[in-house]
């Protein structure tokens, strides 16, 4: 049983409607819910007002809580709409363009016009140093120290705020990443500053360059807001510890969060993850599917054996929603959940060979669906869902606001005149099109982690998925669907499962054969351990508290893809390499 | 209610729709039953091609190649029983797609579907009945539902190597060019044609690489197989001919639908290359008739004797082809139907119709033409649906013994600059008309022992136009020790001489060049149209500069807001 000074625990989820908020009572083991606005200018603000309220509400004090949990989309929103800091670039020399290449590659094949995401950093905004490692880590050009100095000063007198700094092989070996931040942290204290060696020590220049950029570019941020959130804080009576979600489902201190902000990419959906563990966990269900639909995305992940898969890179800001390869590749690990389909706003149109589709394009919250009665003309997924009967026009949002059926049924009728539907026979095509949609999204990334679905129940959450799940499971073979209680703030609550939790991550190509590979396996491996208890140690978490689980990407020797595979417990030994 | 007042609601998992389509029902009838229901339609044709795509990214995760699992030099396909395509791999090869049927119709020749077996697995790299080169292997593998043929899964893919000659300008026969695969039994009822392995495993380079390839397509077909047959299973479909039908059917309606909104007439145009050195030019006279469009590539040069750089008839109607799909029906999901209102001719024993035994291992650099031919073609029909000419791709190949006496060879993929449009300037760096990708350069290094210099956008290189072309790149490689072995490297950068003008007043982008430099970055020799250079030490680096693209429209009508960017 808690005593009085971790009796409260709060956890909040800042979205990009809502901001949700969950206080957890340990004595009593009861949970009170709180949604407000967010309050997108400054999401803070929304935020320490609902705090308030929420506390209130519970006549309590925030002297009382002994924990507050925090998830945001401001690293996303900031990636999505730009609206990070002044960049430079400091790299190899005669690479500074390899983040504007990209892949090179056409993600649509038939798309003469493709467009890509512009660099995060502009061509002259990229400036090289001589420098340059080879695939072993050893120098064949030394850094010049010099021209990383004056590269700075330009870059600061250009307006930089925060610079990342990208070596080919860094993550190999990061003496020469580690010297040039040191020769810029002299000059310039307060710069920020990212190295690919640190952010994502992993081979694969476009990803790594493109990770660390990012980092860079909402560091000064999460800089800000942090402050600002500690200090209101702390200025309201809050003495317990903040925290935040990283997108891998695991809670860092801020210290950690304003080195590493692109870890907290996903924290919101994260939160969902863990959620379904959670709910799936209470009902004795280890391997779980979570269906998380709201009004513009529908989200999808997969826990097995009651734990959150994680995956080591996603895209953001991607020109085209569902088509990979039109974003920005970010490597830093996430609860493996993909969008498996739009949201409720999403409109249906007939396409090129007279079939009836739905999306990509969506009538967000203005217009919004025709039957939002707001000028919308379009019929949407949500209109189906009304005319289907899945919502009562009179309490939609709890009766706060009324919907216009008729105008649903006329935006229906009108698109489905085009193949011969009636309005009812277009909504229910409409609603089994997206159904089966995101089904056969959700199939692929279960395929693709090579499990079956039958051996799954799901659980349905967000505004639009328990009137979903139930056919998404029947088409996955999913014989259970669980709802549970809160849905509308389950990222919220599964914040307040998450453990304290840091991921470091280290390159060593090794051949298992090779009779040196144990001793240098275990002493990365030893760096590996040390690096990311000072992290949690760093976040106050005893030392004799910290547990460590090891992966390592492996191959079959001459393949280009590993998968990641947990290492035993113990010292590598030659006989752990057999195995 | 669970606990913690958690709703729980137990699912009745559907049974198979009831099969109300037997092999009794008459085809006209099996298609109006699935046309009266457009929406399970739309849900069928999505699923078929979710299956490609999941054969197509189990090969990206699970090859051996870098051209296979990063470069992603492959396509998979489903074909119906007749080796027509069903559903393509949304985001691979596309000529490759294209090129598919007529290798399965061969095979289906020589092996008639009723002697085909459960577990049996066909190959071939004919260039004549594949896709034009020896390098790009076709497997295929026959699915079957209660012992009748019902389709074929298909992967094409470039393996790293196929034997043969490495400087290819230099071949004149296919036979420099090694080995070649008629159409076989790979896998004979389930068991491996050991005779064919070990054949091709004594032929061609890094065997175990090619060899790790091959079976990574065989093992996607064979997922592709189980889970084609799940989806007839879960919609009752005893076989698959009425569906394709219908998904073909409606595919070329669109493409009859497009093809007659172009005005009729017959439209002119010509572009150049140059093949080791002399230029080439290549007439095309593109006919629109009503719903059907013809282009007829007579006038083509005559076979090239030497350099391996004539197209088969096969490659030709891929290349020509596939522009038009993305000109007129960009959305469509690519099957067979998309191409039935489209003729290709080309005069046999011609560098796009070559006939046995023409060399032909660098057939790109002659078919990668074809495309701003015919975007140039219907420049005034479609003034807003076309492209200036976009830089070529080249791959540097790189092959040798390290230090401790093992091979290696890797390709290097990198893109030139694109072209562009009536609407957008074009993107640096790109490849087209290949769905590849660029190869990564720390990966590259860390399988050759070879240096990357430099790869950067060269400055200016984009054509101007009131939209400009994307800028080219450049690329300079050496060894990475001085440790007695050499390293040989194509150097070979594709337009190098070529006129390719921009379109409606666009400029041509910056050139093509391919050299080898000193240390200092100082030309020590100039590679012309193409030269399998020998690095013997770390004193020489080899230079690539791809072509920027064209412009499109009046440089002098540049907005000021674009100028702005440029800078």
């Amino acid at each position: 049983m808690a005593d009085a000074a971790t009796r409260y625990r709060i956890g909040f989820d800042i979205g990009e409607t809502f901001t949700d908020f969950i206080l957890l009572d340990r004595a009593t083991a009861t949970i009170r819910l709180h949604k407000c606005l967010t309050t997108p200018q400054d999401p803070a603000e929304g935020a320490l007002a609902g705090l308030a309220a929420l506390v209130a509400e519970a006549g309590l004090a925030l002297s009382e809580i002994s924990e507050i949990v925090h998830g945001t989309t401001l690293v996303t929103d900031a990636l999505n709409e730009r609206k990070g800091a002044g960049l430079g670039m400091i790299t190899t020399a005669g690479f500074r363009d390899v983040i504007e290449m990209g892949t090179a590659q056409r993600y649509d094949i038939y798309d003469l016009f493709l467009q890509y995401p512009d660099p995060l950093v502009a061509r002259r905004n990229r400036l090289e140093v001589p420098e340059r490692l080879d695939r072993d880590g050893q120098v064949v050009t030394p850094l010049d120290l010099e021209a990383v100095r004056q590269a700075a000063r330009q870059l600061v007198a250009g307006g930089s705020q925060a610079l990342a700094i990208c070596f080919l092989h860094a993550y190999r070996n990061p003496m020469h990443e580690k010297a040039a931040a040191a020769a810029i942290r002299a000059e310039f204290p307060d710069l920020a500053l990212s190295l690919s060696s640190e952010v994502v020590a992993e081979l694969w220049e476009y990803q790594r360059f493109v990770t660390t950029c990012a980092n860079a570019y909402v560091q000064p941020l999460m800089d800000r807001y942090l402050a600002r959130l500690q200090r209101e804080l702390w200025s309201r009576g809050f003495r317990g510890a903040l925290r935040l979600m990283q997108s891998a489902g695991g809670l860092v201190g801020p210290e950690a969060a304003r080195s590493f902000p692109i870890r907290l990419l996903e924290s919101g959906p994260a939160g969902g993850g863990l959620a379904t563990a959670f709910f799936g966990g209470l009902v004795g269900q280890k391997d779980v599917i979570s269906f998380d639909m709201g009004g513009t995305t529908a989200k999808a992940c997969m826990i097995a054996d009651g734990a959150c898969e994680v995956a080591p890179m996603m895209e953001v800001a991607r020109l085209h929603r569902f088509k990979k390869g039109s974003g920005l590749p970010i490597k830093a690990p996430v609860i493996d959940m993909i969008e498996i389909g739009a949201g409720g706003g999403s409109i249906a149109n007939i396409d090129e060979v007279g079939l009836l589709k739905v999306g990509p394009h969506s009538a967000g919250a203005d217009p919004g669906p025709a039957c939002y009665g707001r000028g919308g003309t379009q019929a949407t997924v949500t209109d189906a869902k009304l005319m289907l009967g899945y919502y009562d026009p009179g309490f939609f949002l709890g009766g706060r606001m009324a919907l216009d059926k008729a105008a649903a049924e006329a935006a229906l009728a009108s698109v489905g005149a085009q193949i011969g539907l009636s309005a009812a026979q277009t909504a229910w095509g409409i609603h089994r099109t997206v159904t089966e949609n995101m089904a056969a999204a959700a199939r692929i990334h279960i395929v693709e982690k090579g499990k079956d679905s039958r051996r799954y129940a799901m659980v349905g959450f967000g505004g639009a998925g328990p009137a979903h799940a139930v056919e998404v499971a029947r088409i996955l073979g999913v014989e259970e669907v669980l709802i549970p209680p809160a849905s509308g703030a389950a990222s919220a609550l599964g914040f307040l499962a998450a453990p304290l939790s840091f991921e470091s991550v280290g390159s060593l190509p090794v051949a298992l054969e090779d009779p040196a590979a144990p001793a240098v396996m275990q002493q990365v491996l030893a760096e590996l351990a040390v690096e990311t208890a000072a992290m949690l140690t760093a976040s106050g978490v005893d030392q004799a508290e910290i547990s460590i689980e090891r992966n390592a990407d492996m191959r079959l020797a001459g393949q280009i893809h590993e998968i990641n595979l947990p290492l035993p417990e113990g010292d590598i030994t030659a006989k752990t390499c057999r195995r | 209610m669970g606990a913690a007042g958690t709703l729980r609601i137990r699912v009745g998992v559907a049974a198979p729709i009831a099969a109300r389509i037997t092999p009794a029902t008459p085809i006209t009838e099996a298609r109006a039953l699935i046309e009266a229901d457009p929406v399970s339609l739309e849900i069928m044709w999505s699923r078929l091609v979710t299956i490609v795509e999941e054969m197509w990214q189990a090969i990206c995760r699970t090859g051996f190649s870098l051209i296979v699992s990063e470069a992603q030099d492959l396509a998979c396909d489903i074909l119906d029983a007749a080796g027509e395509s069903l559903a393509q791999s949304p985001r691979a090869m596309p000529v490759f797609n294209l090129t598919l049927p007529r290798a399965v119709k061969a095979m289906l020749q020589k092996y008639p579907a009723e002697t085909l077996r459960p577990g049996d697995v066909l190959i071939t790299n004919d260039p004549w009945l594949c896709a034009g080169h020896l390098y790009d292997i076709a497997i295929v593998t026959p699915v079957f539902l209660d012992g009748q043929l019902v389709a074929l899964m298909g992967t094409v893919g470039h393996v790293g190597d196929i034997g043969g000659i490495k400087d290819g300008l230099k071949a004149t026969e296919i036979f420099d060019e090694e080995l070649q695969i008629p159409p076989a039994k790979l896998y004979r009822a389930g068991e491996p044609n050991d005779t064919l392995f070990d054949m091709i495993a004594e032929n061609v380079r890094k065997s175990e690489e090619v060899l790790g390839d091959l079976h990574s397509f065989i093992a996607a077909n064979a997922q592709g197989g189980e889970r084609l047959l799940g989806f007839m299973r879960d919609y009752g479909m005893q076989d698959l001919r009425a569906l394709a039908a219908v998904v073909q059917g409606r595919a070329e309606r669109a493409m009859r639908d497009a093809i007659r909104a172009l005005p009729d007439g017959v439209y002119h145009s010509t572009v150049s290359n140059a093949a080791l050195g002399r230029r080439l030019d290549y007439p095309l006279k593109l006919t629109v008739a009503g719903d059907e469009i013809e282009l007829d590539f007579a006038g083509a040069p005559e076979q090239l004797p030497l350099g391996g750089l004539n197209c088969t008839y096969s490659y030709t109607i891929a290349h020509g082809s596939y522009p038009l799909k993305c000109i007129l029906s960009q959305q469509v999901r690519g099957n067979a139907g998309c191409y039935r209102p489209i003729t290709v001719k080309a005069p046999e024993h011609s560098v796009l119709n070559c006939t046995r035994p023409a060399a032909l291992a660098l057939r790109t650099r002659t078919g990668w033409h074809l495309a701003p031919n015919i975007f140039r073609a219907l420049s005034d029909a479609a003034p807003d649906r076309v492209q200036a000419h976009t830089g070529l791709p080249v791959s540097v190949k790189v092959h040798g013994l390290d230090a401790k006496g093992r091979l290696y060879a890797d390709h290097f993929f990198m893109g030139g600059g694109q072209g562009a449009s009536a609407a957008h300037d074009g993107k640096s760096a790109l490849l087209w008309p290949t769905s590849a990708a660029n190869t990564s350069i720390e990966l590259f290094e860390t399988r050759s022992p070879v240096l990357v210099v430099e790869k950067s956008l060269i400055a200016d290189s984009g054509g101007a136009g009131q939209h400009r072309g994307g800028l080219g790149t450049r690329t300079r490689m050496r060894k990475l020790h001085d440790d007695g072995p050499p390293t040989q490297a194509s150097v070979a950068a594709e337009g190098v001489g070529v006129d390719s003008p921009g379109l409606f007043g666009g400029l041509q982008g910056g050139a093509a060049r391919g050299a080898v430099l000193d240390r200092d970055g100082n030309l020590a020799r100039d590679c012309g149209a193409g030269e399998l250079v020998t690095l013997t030490d770390t004193s020489r680096m080899i230079e690539l500069r791809l072509c920027g693209g064209s412009g499109f429209g009046d440089p002098a009508s540049r907005s000021a807001a674009l100028g702005e960017r440029d800078l």
